[in-house]
């Protein structure tokens, strides 16, 4: 397994062209993964800002072990799950306007799987937080049952379960969502 | 005859259909797809074309403006909010307001004690002579101390620093002994070095550092030893630093390689030079070259 023992510690000893270097290393992934859950590209830039300054507070006080990429993607799903929570109240009490789907995702990847991506985009968005969450992380960003476990705290065999409910709602709702979209067709 | 009256739960056979590794994962595959369960095996199929539409997450990518620059001027404000006098200092030529309102209190507390010493002096006026001008001035121009430099709590990540490196200590940072050389030497290309601390030889443990290879790549060990025949062992995929490292544990002296070879299986030209004697604690140095080296 790689090790990131090194640069932890170099981080912990406050080394500045460490932290430089992961912010290089990560900063297009974490927004990304924050664009993804969030469906909102400024939004996910902001919470990709907050996640690196919370980064810098926060790993001085941690203790070893630490995984770094598991721990900063931890950060990254907690700002991302309260803005998503926040943004679902507001929108409950009638602050917020239900907002349409980024259509920066149309050109987010092969050009004849843009419907796909905006389909399961919005199945995506149907999902609980934490469903969507599970399945970014394992789908999109291609992490472990092991290593989902070390960004939501939970052991694999628990992620495990997770994964397969949250892909029986995804298939559920991805099939209603395909009907109202492409009538002809039968997923 | 196989057994088909016992299912895997769906949770298992989606992470067969994954890929990912569990508990009797092999009895799984045998099942699923040896056996050909007609059970598992069409649910198995409907979880791989449900993965299918997920896939395309994986496949996205948006280009994002860098944000490193933002988060360090966030850094720097954080800072100096979490550091106010530090920053009073750093505003107070460029901030005259904002540095009276500081300094407010203090005058206010200054100007009541000198009230209170020019009531004192007048009500003993007839018997003192006058008050003393410089007493006055005691309050007025207190001798203050000289300004410290600002010096954060937390060394600050903010500008690199050719000095920043941490110290390494022993414990947590392996010092590199260089085995072809006294002193430790990273050379420009591929090398691998024995890396243990007192600590890791006191109770017998070889650690070898890999460094300077390319992010990814894949280092094939072959250790050598005296009276036995070679080992193979691989290292962790070079990290992003093109560092990889690998620990051995080893109960006698007779178990430490004579050589060690290591191959970049990713880029096989890239190899770095063997180690040849390897120094280890108190164990003699072999001297003798294994043939496959010659």
């Amino acid at each position: 397994m790689v090790t990131d023992v090194q640069v932890v510690e170099s981080l912990r000893a406050g080394d500045a062209q460490a932290f430089h270097i992961l912010i290089e290393r990560l900063q297009q992934p974490v927004t990304s993964y924050l664009h993804r859950l969030v469906g909102d590209r400024e939004v996910a830039l902001d919470l990709a800002q907050d996640t690196f300054l919370q980064v810098y507070k926060e790993i001085g006080k941690t203790s070893e072990p630490l995984l770094l990429d598991a721990w900063i993607y931890r950060i990254a799903t907690n700002y991302g799950l309260r803005y998503l929570k926040r943004k679902s109240l507001r929108q409950f009490i009638g602050l917020d306007e239900r907002v349409a789907l980024d259509q920066s995702l149309l050109v987010a990847g092969p050009e004849d799987e843009s419907e796909t991506r905006i389909l399961v985009q919005q199945t995506l968005h149907r999902l609980r937080p934490l469903d969507a969450t599970v399945l970014q992380l394992h789908y999109g960003n291609g992490f472990t049952y092991e290593e989902i476990g070390q960004v939501l705290k939970l052991n694999a065999e628990a992620v495990r379960k997770r994964v397969a409910r949250s892909v029986e709602k995804f298939r559920t709702a991805y099939r209603k969502i395909s009907a109202q979209n492409r009538p002809n067709k039968f997923w | 005859m196989p057994d088909y009256t016992k299912h895997p739960d769906k949770s298992i056979l989606l992470a067969h259909a994954r890929h990912q590794r569990f508990e009797n994962w092999l009895a799984i595959q045998q099942h699923v797809d040896v056996d050909e369960c007609p059970v598992c095996l069409p649910q198995c199929n409907s979880y791989r074309d449900i993965s299918e539409p997920l896939e395309v997450l994986g496949r996205m990518y948006l280009p994002y403006e860098p944000i490193k620059g933002r988060v360090l001027r966030r850094i720097e404000e954080s800072e100096q909010r979490d550091h106010p006098k530090v920053q009073r200092r750093l505003v107070l030529p460029v901030l005259p307001g904002r540095a009276l309102r500081t300094i407010g209190p203090l005058l206010a507390a200054a100007l009541l004690i000198l009230c209170v010493v020019m009531i004192g002096a007048l009500a003993h006026l007839p018997t003192t002579t006058s008050v003393q001008p410089g007493s006055r001035s005691t309050f007025l121009v207190q001798p203050t101390s000289p300004p410290k430099s600002p010096t954060p709590k937390r060394h600050s990540m903010l500008k690199p620093t050719p000095k920043s490196k941490p110290v390494p200590t022993p414990t947590l940072t392996p010092v590199p002994i260089s085995l072809s050389s006294p002193t430790p030497t990273v050379e420009p290309g591929p090398s691998i070095v024995m890396c243990s601390t007192p600590t890791e030889i006191a109770h017998f443990r070889l650690h070898i550092c890999g460094h300077n290879f390319q992010p990814g790549d894949k280092v094939l060990l072959i250790l050598y030893f005296s009276k036995k025949p070679p080992r193979q062992l691989p290292m962790p995929l070079a990290n992003w630093q093109g560092y990889t490292e690998i620990m051995l544990n080893i109960v006698n002296c007779s178990q430490v390689p004579i050589a060690i070879q290591a191959q970049d299986l990713t880029h096989p030209s890239d190899s770095p030079k063997p180690l040849e004697a390897v120094p280890f604690g108190n164990c003699p140095v072999p001297t003798q070259t294994p043939p496959a080296l010659h």
